[in-house]
């Protein structure tokens, strides 16, 4: 039994990493706000319990289509950040996630307030994914999101990210077209948070409305946060803590909201780097601090 | 050595009812070095804001290479070889100066969907270290951006005009706030970058220093040009006279 919980928890921490990388991309890297993390993830979960139960395609197909369609949503969302500073787009993402929210609790396709029930499990080979079994898939999915991330930090998309998370003006100075490295910046994002919540609908087998609320958005930018924002493995570090507190302090279930919000606090007002970031005690500690351009690699 | 690399016509910015930009019409010789001077709010910084495509003009035309670029973004005009400093330095502060250079450096990789080629690490890290080197800013490379000096933040911003492989760069008042010492370690490297063949233009508070350093020069006052010409006798100008100290010194 405690070996089921451990990995009932482990597999969460893992799904929930996954959608902390994505906003790492999009707001660590490229500097963009995003307060509405979890309606991206609420659109890849609705899309692939649609898919999987009322066309009754494979977890595989359905998984890979809802990715497909939280980037494309992920799009449109930074086709309007374009015209919008920082605290417009704060606000901008925040009604983002109510909006999306109040159509999945509208709507009964989207299970409405009951929500969706009886979401089927992958199928690979005849064998169900559960469990332990299941845990491999999310971690599979997480080590392809870290390499992926891993990419484009070295990539020149990683540069362009970094310049326009500086100084927009002085990016585009540089030749780099500041737009659309926005949009990519949000559609990547929003990716990662779609696989994300394919994996966590197949994984609960139901969900409903609240499972993207507004406060689980604030629960990824803690995980985000404290891991470091622009650091690859905090994703993974920061939703392991997030998720384990709380089953290790009991008492902190009961105020989850103010936990998470209370993490964002401290950590940006003592340690903004989070644990892994740039410049944080941490990464010195491990040598994690490299030359941004990669000089030390090569030589 | 007459031959105009850009061109303004009839070019005006309105802010409102106000003109920052008045029908001003300048030429560019190539591979001159060119100053523009003129009191406050002249409309200097607005000029290089047009050029570099940051404004987009009210009406009239920027021609460059016998096209037109008005209107253009600002990272396109960049990649077609203009590029320019700030007169408010924007460096990439958590970066190092390495970075904020290696990033200029790759200007060819980031439109359409060239990110995604193979790129020669050594070719970028050596291109970005030599330009570094040229501007004298090789101790502080590993150092972010942000902990640097303002006399070093304007030669940083000069490295990444320069990394662009530009033909024009504008330097947008590089000297204001710096030391006597650093106003000559500035001078010397614009010298030198203008016997490489570079067409510079330089927009310029100090009007000694303009004077000393440019081959010709602009007059702005009110968003008009009212003088043009070799700097010795730009200076004897009586309208320059009059818009810098006031008509009753113009005698």
């Amino acid at each position: 039994m405690v070996n089921e919980y451990l990995i009932t928890l482990l597999s969460e921490i893992g799904i929930y990493a996954i959608a902390a990388l994505g906003l790492n991309i999009t707001m660590g890297y490229a500097g963009q706000v995003n307060l509405g993390q979890a309606a991206f993830v609420g659109i890849g979960a609705m899309t692939s319990a649609i898919l999987t139960m009322r066309l009754g395609l494979p977890f595989w197909i359905s998984f890979i289509i809802a990715g497909l369609v939280s980037l494309s949503i992920g799009l449109l969302l930074g086709i309007v950040s374009i015209r919008l500073r920082h605290d417009f787009l704060a606000l901008t993402t925040i009604g983002f996630n109510f909006i999306v929210v109040g159509i999945f609790e509208y709507y009964e396709i989207f299970g409405g307030t009951t929500g969706i029930i009886g979401i089927p499990r992958p199928m690979i080979f005849g064998y169900k994914l559960r469990g332990a079994s299941f845990a491999v898939l999310v971690y599979t999915v997480l080590a392809l999101a870290m390499l992926g991330a891993w990419w484009i930090r070295r990539s020149w998309i990683g540069r362009a990210f970094e310049a326009i998370g500086e100084d927009e003006m002085a990016a585009q100075s540089m030749g780099i077209d500041v737009r659309k490295y926005k949009i990519l910046a949000f559609a990547i994002g929003a990716a990662l948070a779609g696989l994300s919540g394919s994996l966590l609908a197949h994984f609960k087998t139901s969900i409903t409305y609240e499972d993207f609320a507004f406060s689980k958005s604030i629960e990824i930018l803690s995980m985000s946060v404290l891991g470091g924002m622009d650091s690859i493995l905090g994703a993974f570090i920061g939703s392991a803590i997030v998720k384990l507190l709380p089953e290790v302090i009991r008492p902190l279930m009961e105020f989850r909201l103010a936990f998470y919000s209370l993490i964002i606090v401290i950590v940006l007002a003592f340690m903004p780097e989070g644990i892994l970031g740039r410049g944080s005690i941490i990464a010195k500690l491990l040598k994690l601090e490299r030359k941004r351009g990669g000089r030390k690699w090569t030589k | 050595m007459d031959e105009v690399i850009l061109e303004t016509k009839d070019l005006c910015k309105y802010f409102g009812g106000i003109k920052a930009l008045d029908e001003v019409n300048i030429k560019v010789k190539k591979g001159e070095l060119l100053g523009v001077i003129g009191p406050n709010g002249a409309g200097k910084t607005t000029l290089f804001n047009l050029i570099t495509g940051f404004y987009k003009p009210t009406r009239g035309k920027i021609i460059y290479e016998g096209k037109e670029i008005q209107g253009l973004p600002p990272a396109k005009i960049a990649l077609m070889g203009i590029a320019r400093t700030f007169q408010i330095v924007r460096p990439l502060k958590r970066l190092t100066v390495f970075d904020n250079v290696l990033i200029a450096c790759g200007y060819r990789n980031y439109a359409g969907l060239s990110f995604v080629k193979r790129w020669d690490r050594e070719e970028y890290f050596k291109k970005a270290e030599k330009i570094i080197k040229e501007v004298g800013l090789e101790d502080y490379m590993d150092m972010p951006a942000g902990t640097l000096p303002l006399g070093y933040l304007r030669r940083l911003e000069i490295a990444r005009a320069l990394a662009l492989d530009p033909k024009i760069i504008l330097l947008d008042e590089v000297m204001s706030g710096l030391s006597v010492s650093e106003i000559e370690e500035i001078k010397a490297l614009i010298r030198k970058l203008k016997v490489s063949g570079l067409t510079i233009i330089f927009v310029e508070h100090n009007v000694p220093v303009a004077v000393e350093l440019s081959e010709r020069m602009y007059v702005l006052n009110f968003g008009k040009v009212i003088a043009e010409g070799k700097p010795e006798e730009v200076i004897r100008n009586k309208s320059v006279i009059e818009a810098y100290l006031g008509e009753e010194y113009a005698a």
